[in-house]
């Protein structure tokens, strides 16, 4: 998921915004923010940090995970977030979306922010880039 | 099972961010060109979003 923030001058000049959301308690949407800063720090300074390229949500009841279809209730640590990622409009439309078939599959970065980027100018993703619904 | 696919409505929803302001679904939504939504599978599984 960092990657997101890796491939932050993708996003920050289109003003694309980031939702990262889990039914996990806020505690640990902390720590892995300040993981993914400290690694910026350390690792990447040149990446801006302010605005922060990434918003962690918590979702303990899951209730948007469960409107898009994406609870797992067979997981050992109990209920969890099955990985999906899309990209909506400013309408709120879906324009693209990549539903994972495990938590090792997940969009390439380069996938993602081609179609975060053609959406937000107004353009039809990218064909080369299909998303997996 | 995914319920949502290209074209529909993103749903409505309200949550709050790790810091404990509210963000409303769909209106967040209104606040930027395109908005990536992805969810965070699980415990300890923080490395498996996007690569």
């Amino acid at each position: 998921m960092t990657a997101f923030v890796y491939e932050s001058e993708r996003y920050v000049p289109e003003k694309v915004q980031i939702f990262g959301i889990s039914v996990e308690p806020a505690a640990e949407g902390r720590k892995l923010r300040e993981r993914i800063t400290r690694d910026c720090q350390e690792d990447r300074p040149h990446i801006a940090l302010d605005p922060y390229p990434l918003r962690l949500l918590i979702d303990p009841e899951a209730k948007l995970i469960r409107s898009v279809g994406a609870e797992n209730e067979g997981h050992w640590a109990g209920l969890i977030a099955a990985p999906i990622t899309y990209v909506m409009d400013r309408a709120g439309k879906v324009r693209w979306g990549y539903v994972s078939a495990s938590a090792a599959d997940r969009p390439s970065p380069v996938a993602l922010a081609k179609a975060a980027v053609a959406v937000a100018r107004g353009e039809v993703p990218p064909a080369d880039y299909p998303g997996k619904t | 099972m995914a319920k949502i696919k290209i074209g529909d409505d993103f749903p409505s929803a309200k949550l709050q961010d790790i810091d404990g302001a509210t963000v409303a679904f769909p209106a967040a939504l209104a606040q930027a060109p395109a908005t990536v939504v992805f969810s965070i599978a699980a415990v300890g599984d923080h490395g498996a979003g996007p690569r």
